[in-house]
């Protein structure tokens, strides 16, 4: 058995942990984990065996650390997509107990795309967290971030907000909502807050880009954002 | 099992334990008796004296923190409770809920072990009448094996459901809400080694309820509950024990193995 089990990655991990070999269970479980794509519970638990794997060894501390750190980045992806909206799993026909394991790209498009119907500033900041999992050379990288934020500006009505007061009167739009959430919890907007210029000209917005009186409302507040920003 | 368990209740323990009925005779200190009957439970439950522990639970009246909250009231009036009051309340259902499963635990294993009905022997060189007797009794041996799996099973649900009721207790098992100005550090103190001492101990012998019910799938998700980040239960483990419960689910793994599946209880496909 012993023999057998050492001779199949996907198996060779359990005759690691009957020999003590912690540390290479760890390293097995995780490229195990890696490769997953039909379940996001059973990359789930393999991360989670490859991190107590992690801890069970003699190697020093801050090396374990460094291995816990890996994994529960990992897993903070899982978590993401096992807090998707019901309602978004349902639109998508995706099976709570039963996903495949999905891409930080898919995740983000969920969390903001029109299956996340009642996307509020939670969910963009959600999309925003999960950029982190995006490769800055990634092709899709600028185009996401102008994605995000341009469905948190379809999110509201925007003729019917008054240019008197604008600051004040665009501080419950989702957008500015997200901004503030997302600055609350210290995001970095200097790098995912597009330029104005570059957002107010995205496709995305479709008939909403012409309309004179959002692109004053939403530059008021992007140089109020700027004033806030180099406050800090 | 039972022996490595249970520590047995002394004289001394039965002193402590009558004290208790004192403690909770007049209303307006109930607050105060509550605070020592968990610290009497605390000094048990760390010498595995569960059932001393639970004598001294069963002293204290049910209704306790209503008392203690209607008490409050009439001096203090809408101000909220202390935090000290607050922590012993939270304190007192954290051991409920480890002295409940612990129960339920108890209950599954004589089930499981002593309950199971055994099957009818045939005599060699038996004659017609014994055979056909025998043939009766086996017939009954088969209807009361199928109660005893029936009730095995809920049991196993109640006990499961129950020690995750510790694992997954809000906020932590023993972990205080609320921080006081002059913290108690012998408690906080007793609080933390009782997490060690019990949670570890908890997700073991949850593992050996399902692995014995051949539930090994539930086994391997396990890990998913212990290396949370959300309930922390990793670090209440130490390092040897972390060993020996990646050995247990190696066991339940090769009992998924052996039944075709891969193993972490998926069906193998291709």
């Amino acid at each position: 058995l012993a023999q057998f089990l050492a001779s199949h990655e996907h198996l060779s991990w359990l005759h690691d942990i009957n020999t003590s070999k912690w540390d290479k269970a760890h390293s097995t479980l995780k490229t195990l984990a890696a490769k997953e794509t039909k379940y996001a519970a059973r990359k789930k638990t393999l991360l989670s065996i490859s991190k107590l794997a992690a801890l069970a060894s003699d190697q020093p501390q801050d090396l374990i650390q460094q291995q816990v750190g890996g994994i529960n980045n990992e897993l903070q992806l899982l978590f993401f997509q096992e807090n998707l909206p019901a309602e978004v799993l349902q639109n998508k026909g995706l099976d709570a107990d039963n996903m495949p394991v999905l891409a930080p790209h898919d995740l983000i498009q969920l969390y903001v795309g029109p299956e996340n119907d009642r996307a509020n500033e939670h969910d963009f900041n959600k999309a925003l967290d999960l950029m982190q999992y995006i490769d800055e050379d990634d092709p899709a990288y600028e185009g996401l971030k102008l994605h995000i934020w341009g469905r948190a500006l379809l999110k509201d009505d925007w003729s019917s907000i008054s240019t008197d007061e604008p600051l004040s009167a665009c501080s419950h739009t989702v957008f500015f909502k997200t901004v503030e959430l997302a600055f609350k919890n210290g995001v970095d907007l200097q790098e995912y807050l597009p330029d104005v210029d570059m957002l107010l000209s995205s496709e995305e917005l479709g008939g909403l880009k012409d309309n004179s009186s959002f692109q004053y409302l939403v530059r008021a507040g992007y140089e109020q954002i700027q004033r806030v920003m180099t406050q800090e | 099992v039972t022996a490595a368990l249970e520590a047995a209740t002394s004289e001394e323990d039965r002193r402590k334990i009558r004290a208790i009925d004192w403690l909770v005779f007049d209303e307006s200190q109930r607050a105060e008796a509550l605070k020592q009957s968990n610290a009497v439970m605390r000094t048990f439950l760390a010498m595995k004296k569960h059932a001393a522990a639970k004598e001294v639970f069963e002293k204290i009246p049910s209704g306790s923190v209503d008392v203690i909250n209607r008490q409050w009231q009439i001096q203090n009036g809408s101000a909220p409770l202390p935090a000290e009051d607050d922590n012993a309340i939270r304190e007192y259902i954290c051991i409920q809920t480890f002295l409940m499963a612990h129960d339920a635990f108890n209950d599954w294993f004589t089930h499981f072990h002593h309950n199971k009905p055994h099957r009818p022997k045939l005599q060699e060189g038996a004659n017609f009448t014994e055979k056909v007797k025998h043939e009766h009794r086996e017939q009954e041996y088969e209807v009361e094996v199928s109660r005893w799996h029936h009730s095995l099973s809920l049991q196993t649900d109640d006990v499961v459901s129950k020690i995750y009721n510790v694992l997954l207790f809000p906020d932590g098992w023993m972990v205080d809400q609320r921080m006081e100005s002059d913290e108690d550090e012998g408690r906080t103190h007793q609080l933390d080694l009782l997490r060690q001492l019990c949670l570890p101990t908890m997700a073991l012998l949850l593992h050996t309820v399902l692995h014995e019910t051949r539930r090994y799938a539930d086994c391997m998700v396990l890990a998913d509950i212990i290396a949370s980040e959300q309930h922390q239960l990793y670090t209440v483990f130490r390092r040897d024990e972390l060993q020996r419960f990646l050995q247990k689910l190696r066991d339940s793994s090769i009992q998924l193995l052996d039944q075709n599946l891969d193993p972490l209880g998926y069906q193998v496909s291709s």
